[in-house]
């Protein structure tokens, strides 16, 4: 049944080749790790941020250097321009930003030599050998604090705005083909996403946590732009999970909006999506009840919209921790048998692993030593939130904040040393909720005071045991409102993310010894660094807030 | 917490159990109602409507993706500004336009483009949001300790009494600061503060700085100490007595570079001390008027 479901949506889904343009990108393609392209935000469907390139190596990458850069520009000068302006204020114009270039947290495709990069409400395309911008498209609407960049197919992408659109463009031009909005008008939602191409599926995600508004994922049909299903994230009236909330009126304003793209198993036909926290966010009292489907891994069949499993990472989040980080899918090895597993560092601070055919739990494991707001597990293997660290109308000190001991920016899992890479902080919040909290909305007037981050690293952690393996602590802690630099794994042993004093870094993998850095200018590393083969040189391409570096050996 | 948790039971729960609730293809969401807009004020200070109006318009262009539409906190987690005392303490507006030529970073951008008029149209419509929302109070925690077992520890088990005394450093602190900021500041006086709603105005005008202490020794034996400004695997900022900036490159172990943090004790207390206990310590102190 399941095969045969898969194999009319392939038959569905194929480009005749004859259509596919130069620079165009077969759905086929995305399921094969590429060497010579980045053809989709996680630079494949597993998440793992590796790349089999061994040109730069542990021993030559000292040698890495600057091939070019590319500053965005926001000017709505040359831009092609879609969408609806917000209210026009007098003498003041309405798409570009005081000063600077918006933050790159985008990480961008890679196809037929043009680089795929957004910011809100921007998308440019860019020349892979020059640095030289192609086209810009700009959308005008309500901002949004970040894009996560574009999906592909054949000759069309697609990205998300700040005020809830999809918007298709020809790749080779920029134009619109169409747009369609996932949210109504005036819809407290936002999107930032980038969208998953799986075969016939462009799958999109609505978040906000404004504590008005219920999220969801979506797939739309690529060429027309049509819904083809809509999951909705917490249950109405009658559907399973309604009895871990108070009411449908309380899930109905739940959130736990997917604003990260998630990974997908070809084999499995499952998309693993990863769901944010409910609100109203600190105020737990409105909400009692686990609050399926938030801070969950949802495992959705991409053509049928059916859930397969969950599994919840944070049941009655109070404490603002999205569970939007990335699901690794990693084909390992567990007691001797070969086992499909998916990990994830999560910004409540402990590390899963999961059987991502079932979504049984097979280990968690505190991040950072100092995590102190859950109990311990249940039978089912899901962490006991410790209600006295509830916000509180005295103070909860909790560890970590809700920036989290990491968070979105993705960590990277390399096959050849069995090590799951990601920077994590060790801080403190003390959490507070007032007596009568009132009307449940926004953060449920909560909040929260920093204590002050004090100890931040890059931990290799064994997937199996949840061991760290080797870790580099840095001297300066803390990276500001939880902008964590992502990592990128080679088959040349190295691996490639950010500290905290904005330098991008080289680290042998096997080992974490650096090997080579570049200062990234007045700020931080913005996104998650990428690679690809282009002219025979293995280019390493990261954002620092407006910029875009690209290095290679010369 | 130390030790893996390893699940040896069965889940089988979660396998199967949940195998048959697609909501595919349903209509377009409904949208949240929309929020109420501001409408003049009946019986409080008077506010121009065309200005609540104006002043809508460039907040939710510039303002509402963090503050919310209703500028009471919004998606992002920018703080209610109904309760912002720099909106609320000022009729003038004044104090919020000096506060957007700077704002405050990381989190708060500056907003220097906007003019003077812009400005007093926003704090005109924040203003008609907090009429209609029924002026909320603003959060204040309360203080649910028990002062003598505050002092107890004070002076005994939390070894405050080895740096403070509250007839020296900490003499009258408890009319210094609002609760908020005393007990933040009792865990580590060098937090980043409040967020999304617990910017007290204390806070605002003493953002908390007590720098960590450094001393660069170079490889001729040039000993330079001073304020650490920042620090990476490849160099070490200090900022000297005069106020002067100093960089020196670190290629391993030179310069030789050591870190003093005036705060230490404070960053070791915190993974041990309980809410009891710093409940119990914030209830002491604000009896120290």
């Amino acid at each position: 049944m399941k095969t045969r479901t898969l194999l009319a949506a392939a038959a569905l889904a194929a480009i005749p080749l004859g259509l596919l343009a130069q620079g165009a990108l077969d759905p086929s393609e995305l399921a094969k790790p590429a060497t010579d392209s980045w053809p989709t935000y996680h630079g494949d469907y597993s998440g793992r941020h590796f790349s089999m390139l061994k040109q730069i190596t542990a021993a030559n990458a000292k040698n890495l250097s600057l091939a070019w850069m590319y500053r965005t520009n926001p000017s709505p000068e040359n831009a092609i321009v879609g969408g609806t302006p917000p209210p026009v204020v007098p003498g003041r114009g309405n798409a570009a930003p005081a000063s600077g270039g918006p933050t790159i947290k985008s990480i961008p495709l890679m196809v037929g030599g043009v680089l795929y990069l957004t910011a809100p409400n921007h998308t440019w395309a860019v020349d892979a050998r020059t640095g030289q911008q192609l086209w810009h498209y700009l959308w005008q609407g309500r901002g949004v604090i970040g894009n996560r960049g574009v999906g592909m197919y054949g000759g069309w992408l697609y990205f998300e705005t700040g005020d809830n659109s999809v918007v298709s463009v020809d790749a080779a031009t920029g134009k619109e083909r169409w747009h369609q909005r996932i949210a109504p008008e005036g819809a407290t939602n936002f999107s930032t996403s980038a969208p998953l191409v799986i075969r016939n599926h462009v799958i999109l995600g609505a978040g906000g946590d404004s504590g008005r508004n219920a999220d969801w994922v979506e797939s739309r049909d690529p060429e027309t732009g049509e819904l083809q299903w809509k999951w909705m994230i917490t249950p109405a009236a009658g559907e399973p999970g309604i009895d871990t909330w108070p009411s449908p009126q309380a899930s109905a304003i739940g959130a736990g909006g997917p604003w990260q793209p998630a990974t997908y198993d070809p084999e499995l036909n499952l998309l693993y999506v990863p769901t944010g926290n409910p609100t109203p966010s600190y105020n737990g009292r409105a909400r009692e009840g686990a609050n399926l489907y938030t801070c969950s891994l949802v495992a959705i069949n991409p053509d049928t919209a059916k859930v397969v499993w969950y599994y919840q990472f944070s049941p009655h989040d109070t404490h603002d921790w999205d569970a939007t980080e990335v699901p690794v899918l990693i084909d390992g090895t567990i007691d001797g048998k070969s086992r499909k597993l998916v990990a994830l560092a999560e910004r409540n601070g402990y590390f899963f692993l999961l059987d991502r055919l079932t979504g049984k739990s097979l280990l968690v494991k505190p991040l950072v030593e100092s995590v102190n707001a859950y109990t311990g597990l249940d039978k089912n293997g899901v962490l006991i939130p410790n209600k006295e660290k509830e916000p509180s109308p005295g103070g909860s000190l909790v560890s970590p904040t809700s920036d989290g001991a990491t968070n979105y920016p993705s960590p990277s899992f390399d096959p050849l040393t069995g090590l799951f890479y990601t920077n994590a902080t060790t801080d403190y919040s003390i959490f507070y909720l007032p007596p009568d909290p009132g009307a449940p909305s926004g953060y449920g007037r909560g909040g929260e005071w920093h204590t002050g981050e004090f100890h931040t690293a890059l931990k290799a952690i064994d997937y199996k045991t949840g061991e760290v393996k080797w870790e580099h602590k840095y001297d300066q802690s803390g990276f500001a409102g939880g902008t964590y630099p992502g990592a990128l794994t080679t088959a040349g042993g190295v691996l490639f993310t950010g500290d905290p004093s904005g330098n991008f870094i080289a680290f042998e993998a096997a080992t974490g010894k650096i090997l080579w850095h570049c200062p990234l200018g007045n700020t931080y590393q913005s996104n998650t660094p990428e690679t690809y083969m282009l002219d025979g040189h293995q280019y390493v391409l990261v954002a620092g807030g407006d910029t875009l570096f690209a290095f290679y050996l010369q | 917490m130390s030790g893996a948790w390893k699940i040896v039971g069965a889940v089988g729960l979660l396998a199967g159990g949940f195998a048959a609730f697609a909501r595919a293809q349903q209509p377009a969401s409904t949208p949240a109602p929309a929020a109420p807009l501001g409408t003049p004020p009946v019986a409080a200070a008077p506010i121009d409507p065309a200005a609540v109006s104006r002043g809508q318009q460039t907040f939710v262009q510039n303002c509402s993706f963090c503050h919310g539409l209703d500028a009471r906190g919004g998606a992002e987690g920018g703080v209610d500004l109904t309760r912002s005392q720099i909106v609320i303490g000022d009729a003038t507006g004044g104090e919020l336009s000096a506060f957007l030529k700077t704002g405050r970073p990381p989190r708060m951008p500056a907003f220097g483009n906007l003019t003077d008029a812009q400005v007093s149209d926003i704090d005109a419509f924040v203003r008609s949001q907090n009429i209609t929302s029924g002026g909320r109070a603003p959060l204040v925690a309360l203080v649910v300790g028990d002062p003598k077992a505050g002092e107890a520890f004070f002076n005994g088990a939390g070894k405050c009494s080895t740096c403070h005394s509250v007839a020296g450093d900490l003499k009258g602190i408890g009319s210094k600061y609002d609760v908020i900021t005393l007990q933040g500041h009792i865990v580590l006086p060098r937090g980043s503060g409040g967020w999304p709603s617990l910017k007290t105005p204390f806070e605002v005008n003493n953002p908390p700085n007590v720098p960590r202490k450094v001393s660069v020794t170079e490889a001729n034996g040039k000993v330079s100490t001073g304020d650490l400004v920042s620090i990476s695997d490849f160099d070490v900022v200090l900022r000297d007595g005069a106020g002067l900036r100093h960089t020196f490159a670190r290629n391993g172990d030179t310069p030789k570079v050591e870190i003093k943090d005036p705060l230490e004790a404070h960053v070791e207390m915190m993974p041990h001390l309980t809410d009891e206990e710093m409940h119990d310590l914030t209830a002491y102190l604000v009896t120290q008027k």
